[in-house]
């Protein structure tokens, strides 16, 4: 909808300053625009603040209020698209392709279309080096040894992972998270999610799925 | 702060509705479930996707609304993206399909007031009091498997967007989100125009889309 509502007006927007989240969207206000929806899907109060103060100084606080009303209108659609399993019709996403891909949305779990998914069972494995083999049934022609560095290098791809991303469904997650240790599970998890949506490396499309 | 007088009158309508029984929840249980919500979104140390909140003592140890009702808005209103449809059927088989739509409809008002109200650094209103009365079973005359949507539909399925159908199983749920759409976004015979404001000077489409789709993004909210 923004890349058609921008194109209909002749208004030219960056989609990728939206996705990064960074000035130079390209619209009238934009980038205040911008900070402001980041903060509202925020956790951060104060950074709320201040980027609700700036967008009222630099428009009004009317328009500021229906900024607002649009960010909570999107707090409820997200949840009701994703509660209810909302998907696009094929056609539309195939339209939708450039966009798709210059907002880097394509590995986002409720994407629900297509995305290969690899299996870790946790209940076929008490430790790391259980892990390393249950890992290594994914590689072709490689074996993790349990190295999380080498761990890192594995999910940039070429080791036999299917190429333009996948899930990793990873079953008993609680049940390892016991056996690890709080601590290698959360280091291994946010290993993961560097590779995934939001991550440093979000264009590896690893999309992580616990259960 | 001034508030537009339909966003004041749909946030009051929207919580009244929350207040009355629904089609499958009585009003003190869709107004326990409304403070699960509100715990989930505004959890200083939320709980992982995996992690049932009814397995902690975060709520109240008397709870009229079922265990897996809680799991479910705690898990909707903090990790939507996270839902798959096998969490979906892992719930709607406790619940049953049309009280899980319900539920969907309960989390995603609740989101919408909540949000509304910390935004523009607003009280968030207190829960309102529950109204008596039994649930009230209403429910289309008849229903239809839907391809764009993991929920069953009023029939006939698919010639609507897939959000647009999404709780129109439950007729009272629809009708409450669409009242807040309008006040919120813009009304829905507006949304083929792409010069569209609400009034002079106020945001414009780009504008609006341009927050839509931000918030869609942080949220991992594909569609």
């Amino acid at each position: 909808m923004l890349s058609w509502s921008s194109t209909e007006t002749d208004e030219r927007i960056d989609l990728t300053a939206v996705a990064d989240g960074c000035d130079g969207v390209g619209l009238e206000h934009g980038d205040a625009l911008l900070r402001f929806a980041s903060a509202c899907a925020g956790d951060d109060d104060a950074q709320l603040a201040a980027a609700r103060a700036a967008l009222v100084g630099e428009t009004d606080e009317p328009f500021m209020i229906d900024a607002a009303a649009v960010a909570a209108n999107f707090e409820m659609m997200t949840r009701l698209a994703d509660g209810t399993g909302a998907s696009m019709p094929r056609d539309r996403l195939d339209r939708s392709a450039t966009e798709i891909a210059t907002m880097r949305i394509a590995g986002v779990p409720s994407h629900r279309v297509g995305l290969p998914v690899l299996v870790i069972d946790g209940d076929r494995f008490d430790d790391l080096a259980g892990l390393a083999d249950e890992w290594s049934r994914h590689l072709d022609g490689h074996r993790w040894r349990g190295n999380l560095d080498a761990f890192n290098d594995i999910l940039r791809g070429g080791f036999g992972t299917p190429e333009g991303g996948f899930v990793l469904r990873w079953l008993s997650a609680d049940r390892s998270r016991r056996l690890l240790g709080a601590t290698l599970f959360d280091t291994i998890v946010e290993i993961i999610r560097t590779h995934g949506p939001g991550g440093d490396e979000a264009e590896d499309g690893v999309v992580l799925d616990l259960r | 702060m001034n508030v537009r007088d339909d966003l004041t009158e749909a946030y009051r309508l929207a919580w009244e509705h929350i207040a009355a029984p629904g089609s499958w929840f009585t009003g003190a249980q869709r107004v326990e479930l409304a403070s699960t919500v509100q715990l989930a979104m505004v959890d200083p140390d939320p709980l992982p996707p995996w992690v049932a909140v009814t397995s902690t003592d975060r709520l109240p140890a008397e709870r009229a609304a079922p265990d897996a009702a809680h799991d479910a808005a705690y898990r909707i209103a903090r990790h939507a993206a996270t839902i798959t449809d096998d969490v979906h059927r892992r719930f709607a088989d406790e619940l049953g399909e049309l009280p899980y739509v319900e539920l969907c409809a309960i989390v995603s008002t609740v989101a919408a007031v909540t949000s509304f109200h910390r935004n523009t650094g607003l009280p968030v209103p207190p829960m309102p009091s529950p109204i008596d009365g039994a649930p009230t079973r209403e429910q289309p005359a008849e229903l239809a498997t839907a391809t764009l949507n993991w929920v069953p539909v009023a029939a006939p399925a698919d010639e609507v967007a897939a959000v647009v159908q999404a709780y129109s199983a439950v007729p009272g749920e629809w009708v409450n989100t669409w009242r807040l759409a309008d006040a919120q976004y813009m009304p829905e015979p507006e949304m083929v125009h792409p010069d569209w404001t609400r009034r002079p000077g106020g945001l414009t489409r780009a504008q609006m889309e341009l927050v839509a789709a931000r918030v869609a993004l942080l949220r991992e909210c594909f569609y």
